[in-house]
């Protein structure tokens, strides 16, 4: 079982493991069909997200969060899976964020820190569609480096495969503190 | 001028290179992530001494469509 049982606290948003209650609201965002589109195939039903929660809420070395804003509003998922203590590495992806720019900063913050500080890796694995510019524009601004591509006929693009590493992220981490700190509370 | 500090605060986050026209977009122009857009943002207030309300930082997507929510802050492009 990989759930993370303690909240990630941001100044903006706070992430939480996702739990069966969540199916409804989390297979709606699923089937957003301009969210979804470079991510695969959303689930059919409600219960089939339910059976996809309890599924990965068993799996171990998979992390999936959901993120809310400080009124209590779902505004996002992402997920850490396939964490490997010997290889000190975590995927990171199937990120959706239904916030603003800052929030969606801030998540990906909090993520990377759960990912380099709590699980303790070296590491992260990210993929992206080529198509999915502002996604893969990002993983590069936080330091990702590019390390294979795959050619995705469905997609018809390839499939970018990058790593981040602690130190990368590190010098990015305060670019976006920065960001977060003025922007924070605004009206 | 006020439409050369816009284009200068634009070149400055996505580079000299950046076509700066219709379709220059937040998810379609090259670049334009969360990340950009903050810094995009803290830029134009930096720039023209004013501070942006959170729906229009939501919504300052584009570069022409910035033109006309920057007009709310009395800068005239």
């Amino acid at each position: 079982m990989a759930v993370y049982n303690k909240i990630l606290l941001g100044k903006t948003v706070k992430m939480r493991a996702i739990e069966e209650t969540d199916a409804e609201i989390t297979y709606n965002m699923r089937n957003n069909v301009e969210k979804s589109k470079f991510l695969n195939s959303p689930p059919g039903s409600i219960q089939e997200q339910r059976e996809y929660i309890i599924k990965q809420r068993n799996t171990p070395g998979d992390y999936y969060f959901i993120i809310e804003d400080f009124n209590g509003n779902i505004i996002g998922m992402k997920a850490f899976y396939g964490y490997c203590q010997e290889k000190k590495s975590v995927e990171s992806g199937r990120f959706m964020g239904f916030g603003n720019q800052i929030q969606h900063i801030e998540a990906l913050v909090i993520g990377f820190d759960f990912a380099f500080d709590i699980l303790g890796v070296n590491k992260v694995i990210m993929t992206v569609i080529e198509r999915n510019q502002s996604m893969y524009s990002l993983q590069k601004r936080m330091g990702a480096k590019e390390t294979g591509r795959i050619y995705m006929p469905e997609f018809g693009c390839d499939s970018i495969h990058s790593e981040l590493t602690r130190d990368s992220y590190l010098h990015a981490r305060k670019k976006a503190e920065k960001l977060i700190e003025r922007f924070t509370g605004r009206n | 001028m006020n439409l050369e500090k816009y284009n200068t605060c634009f070149k400055e986050i996505f580079g000299d290179d950046a076509r700066l026209d219709e379709d220059f977009k937040f998810g379609v122009a090259q670049g334009w992530d969360s990340m950009a857009h903050m810094e995009l943002i803290a830029l134009l207030e930096d720039t023209f001494d004013i501070m942006f309300e959170t729906e229009d930082i939501l919504h300052y997507g584009s570069y022409e469509n910035g033109k006309t929510i920057i007009k709310k802050y009395g800068v005239e492009i």
